[in-house]
């Protein structure tokens, strides 16, 4: 029950990486600030925990007791400057500050579990649970988002951090104080590009599903549980008797082969990103934990190089995010010049009334650039609203939908090339490992 | 050897199940995006429903289009989408370095052009058609844009 706890710990300070990216719209609405400054919400946890993790790392090895609760009490605090939030500085500020509490959270709740579980066991479960959080976390703030509003992302995290604790009082710890050395490059530079490439899956999932093919947040968030259930079962079935080195190529080959999937989806449809995401998450579930295994396992000092590991997760997260998300932006403006003149033609060449046609062309680049000034994608159902529901005007949406599906689905399909690139180059640093070592 | 394959089957499987995805995708399409081709504004289009008034009245402004785009070297649909407002088409002609006197022939030939496929379709009798000929070549140019500018204030 500790184990549990302690996981959910690190599951729900890591979730808090990318728990926001469904919310993102709104709160740029609230505070009336542009596409590329709302996304500090998100890049500014994860910078601020990839630069403090191994500070964290070092404060909770001696005392991983007093750090966890320390770390849990800066993470409710600063989760309620997040949901009170007056002002867009004020939220960036209380998240650099959450993700110093995550950093304590996480790091702490390692030394926490080596202490309760066997050694192979805590590293297992310390990193399924983050990976997990990570991956559940857009679906949660995106359900919540719509059902109650932004802030409740971080109101709901208040009791859920606090609920650890009572395993906390019980913990037995043993405080590490050893030389910890230096931190294994190898495996952390593969977790630092996997983790870069899990941006296209965690994000661009989701992103798709609900603001590319219009599925409602609650949906979306179910269809994307297959990836972090097909990572927790992988790693609770996986022998960690099996070789590690296979183990994380494997995994790699998944991660890579799922984000090419998601690259040639054959058509837009939440089905098609089911397959995918069943090797995304095995993937995850065989490369990550081997190579934290690889990373911390055996090491005098477990906790330290398991906030390198953390460190190298969330640094790929920024490379992720910085190089991804301009790619996404370029490719989505080129499409909308297509989709927009092939859109043109398909009103033009319809069969609906002659004087409504420059009308409903009208309504719909209204649309358009009422989409582009909130940093969406638009809707072409609000254009035929208040419009007959005729076969001609159903056909005529139904053709542009299908022209705005397939403009999106392969904008989004660069940057997940361009994830497949980085999880592909992730074999790299392990192929130069093994040459060094043979 | 069975040592090395046992060891090695994870790998294996791996790339076996990215094989079955990714060539499934592929061969249902996956890679071939290509958005709707708009036609060719050169090349004529059939009439449809000749009879009906306001079908009429749609085919000589489509035509007229077709022709002026023909002319200006773009499709119709840029050239509606830049008639939209008056930044869109400043910066329709700055893009495409159209002058007044180009937009003024452009719109002479659209019309030309509406006139004979109207007449084709039997849609315009013989002598309106010489009629509206002679209307268009009479024509101050200037007239004819201005008209089109405050035919695009009246659109909703």
């Amino acid at each position: 029950m500790r184990s549990q706890l302690f996981g959910l710990a690190v599951a729900l300070a890591l979730a808090d990486s990318s728990i926001v990216t469904l919310a993102l719209p709104d709160i740029r609405t609230q505070f009336d600030v542009g596409i590329t400054t709302v996304a500090w919400v998100l890049t500014s946890f994860n910078l601020v925990l990839a630069l403090v993790a191994v500070p964290a790392a070092y404060t909770a090895r001696r005392r991983p007791r007093r750090a966890f609760a320390a770390g849990t009490f800066v993470f409710v605090a600063s989760s309620l400057a997040c949901g009170f939030a007056t002002s867009f500085a004020m939220l960036v500020a209380a998240r650099s500050v959450q993700a110093i509490g995550a950093a304590l959270v996480a790091t702490a709740a390692l030394g926490l579990l080596s202490a309760t579980s066997r050694e192979g066991r805590a590293v297992h479960i310390w990193v399924t649970a983050g990976v997990i959080g990570a991956a559940l976390g857009p679906a949660v703030g995106g359900i919540l988002t719509q059902l109650v509003g932004w802030e409740a992302i971080f109101f709901v995290q208040v009791p859920i951090a606090l609920l650890p604790l009572a395993a906390l009082r019980t913990a037995v710890v043993v405080p590490q104080a050893h030389g910890a050395g230096l931190p294994r490059i190898t495996p952390n530079v593969a977790l630092l590009l996997l983790s870069g490439s899990l941006v296209a899956a965690l994000f661009l999932i989701v992103l798709l599903l609900v603001e590319g093919w219009g599925t409602p947040p609650a949906a979306a968030g179910l269809v994307v549980t297959v990836m972090p259930s097909a990572a927790a079962v992988t790693a609770w079935r996986t022998p960690s008797s099996s070789p590690i080195g296979i183990r994380i190529a494997s995994g790699a080959v998944l991660i890579a082969g799922g984000l090419a999937a998601l690259a040639l989806l054959p058509h837009a449809g939440w089905v098609w990103t089911i397959p995918p995401q069943v090797l995304i998450g095995v993937g995850i579930g065989l490369a990550f934990a081997a190579l934290t295994e690889r990373a911390v396992g055996g090491a005098d000092e477990q906790v330290v190089h398991g906030g390198w590991t953390l460190a190298a997760r969330h640094a790929g997260v920024v490379l992720g995010l910085l190089l991804l998300a301009p790619i996404l932006a370029t490719a989505l403006e080129r499409n909308k010049e297509a989709a927009v003149r092939a859109g043109a033609a398909e009103v033009l060449d319809s069969r609906i009334p002659p004087l409504d046609k420059l009308g409903l062309a009208q309504d719909i680049l209204g649309e358009i650039d009422r989409a582009k000034r909130e940093g969406t994608l638009p809707k072409i159902g609000a254009a035929f609203r208040d419009r007959p529901s005729t076969d001609e005007y159903r056909t005529l949406r139904s053709g542009l939908q299908d022209e705005l599906d397939r403009a999106v689905t392969n904008a989004f399909s660069r940057p997940f090339l361009l994830a497949t690139a980085l999880a592909l180059a992730a074999l790299l640093p392990l192929a130069l490992g093994r040459w060094e070592r043979s | 050897m069975g040592t090395e394959l046992t060891r090695t089957k994870p790998l294996l499987f791996a790339l076996g199940a990215v094989a079955v995805v990714v060539l499934s995708y592929l061969a249902l399409g996956g890679a071939s995006y290509q958005p709707a081709p708009v036609a060719d504004p050169c090349v004529g289009r059939d009439w449809r429903h000749p009879d009906d008034v306001a079908t009429v009245l749609e085919q000589v402004i489509l035509s007229a289009l077709d022709g002026a785009a023909c002319q200006l070297g773009v499709s119709r649909e840029d050239l509606v989408l830049a008639i939209r407002d008056k930044p869109s088409l400043d910066t329709f002609a700055s893009e495409h370095g159209i002058t007044r006197a180009q937009a003024e022939d452009a719109v002479r030939m659209g019309l030309d052009r509406a006139i004979d496929d109207a007449e084709t379709a039997g849609a315009l009798p013989g002598f309106a058609a010489a009629l509206a000929r002679r209307l268009v070549d009479t024509l101050e140019p200037w007239r004819v844009l201005e008209t089109l500018e405050s035919l695009r204030d009246l659109l909703p």
